[in-house]
């Protein structure tokens, strides 16, 4: 099987137009270890004319949102609301409802929301990255 | 915060295509609050309109003139008014940093809040005791609407405030807190105004002839 040898590394292979195709496939975490900056539509393809340079050192680390489970339990309890109002199932209605408010609430008291991924880390993805678009150049 | 990036008219130099520097909004949170605050206004106004189309359709029941007691519905504009004051005392003794005095006015603001929605409990019970109930006819549908509506949002309110007296009195007035204390007073203002229009419009004009 030639899956190996024919997977993109890249993140570019049909000469895209913008800044999606910019960062590696799949992408990292934090999608970008700079913030870009756009002068054009198509970002990615202005960047690519004017000769930009990808950014190989001077990593700073990067401020990110923490993973919550809260939205996806809200929307799940939020299906047995809505099959609770459909059929008249009112003790359910009211229990899903109040299940809503206790676990919005239960979340407000998880003030670690945050984290940031250390430039090091940064710097690590990054260099392997470099070296995967020697090899395939 | 971010630099200006250099322009490409500048000549041969190349533009910059990336921050070097960490790229943070300040006050992102204010920004999005103040665009719920609009979204739940365009649902007051939504309910307005409907109260004005249908208002002074009786459905040859009582009218507002007939139903309203507008020395109760004083008290309770009263109980709300002085509400946002308190919590604007609160404010205050949030900057200052103190923390004890803080919940106290945060208390006082939630009785203020809490006695509000007894009068208009109150109020709402003896409507439908009277017979003059939201299927009575257009006025009290839209009435019962736009008036229930308000008085489901002191009561998230209250249950937000109570929530954020727990988290105060637990980590002080760390930012977080401050924050949400800044957005809670929006909100609890917020309502204040959409009072100040119901008893405007549904209470002193619905008394009129």
């Amino acid at each position: 099987m030639k899956r190996d040898q024919l997977r993109d590394v890249t993140g570019d292979p049909y000469h895209g137009r913008t800044l999606e195709w910019s960062t590696s496939s799949p992408p990292p975490a934090y999608n970008f270890a700079f913030t870009p900056v756009v002068h054009d539509v198509d970002a990615w393809a202005d960047m690519k004319k004017r000769g930009y340079d990808r950014p190989k050192e001077g990593f700073i680390p990067i401020h990110m949102p923490k993973n919550t489970g809260a939205g996806v339990i809200i929307s799940a309890i939020s299906v047995v609301l809505g099959f609770a109002l459909v059929w008249h199932i009112w003790w359910l209605a009211a229990l899903s409802m109040l299940a809503i408010i206790a676990v919005s609430i239960a979340h407000t008291f998880n003030y670690n929301r945050e984290y940031y991924i250390p430039a090091s880390d940064v710097s690590t993805v990054e260099a392997e990255r470099t070296k995967l678009l020697a090899e395939q150049a | 915060m971010a630099h200006t990036p250099a322009q490409s008219a500048a000549g041969a130099e190349t533009p910059v295509f990336y921050l070097k520097e960490d790229h943070h909004p300040e006050n992102g949170t204010s920004l999005g609050f103040w665009l719920y605050l609009m979204s739940d206004c365009l649902i007051f106004a939504t309910l307005f309109a409907t109260y004005a189309v249908v208002g002074r359709n009786y459905a040859a029941g009582p009218s507002g003139a007939d139903l309203f007691d507008l020395k109760l519905v004083a008290i309770n504009t009263a109980f709300l008014l002085f509400s946002s004051i308190t919590y604007g005392f609160a404010m205050l003794e949030m900057e200052k940093q103190k923390v004890k005095t803080t919940l106290i006015w945060l208390g006082i603001t939630g009785l203020f809040g809490l006695a509000f929605l007894a009068v208009e409990l109150y109020e709402f019970h003896h409507l439908i005791e009277e017979g003059a109930g939201p299927q009575r006819s257009a006025f009290l549908s839209a009435f019962f609407a736009l008036v229930g509506t308000h008085g489901l949002h002191v009561t998230f309110g209250v249950i937000w405030l109570v929530t954020l007296m727990f988290q105060v009195a637990k980590h002080g007035l760390i930012a977080a807190n401050k924050r949400r204390l800044m957005c809670l007073s929006m909100f609890w203002h917020f309502l204040d105004v959409i009072w100040i229009g119901v008893f405007t419009f549904v209470y002193l004009m619905g008394t009129l002839p």
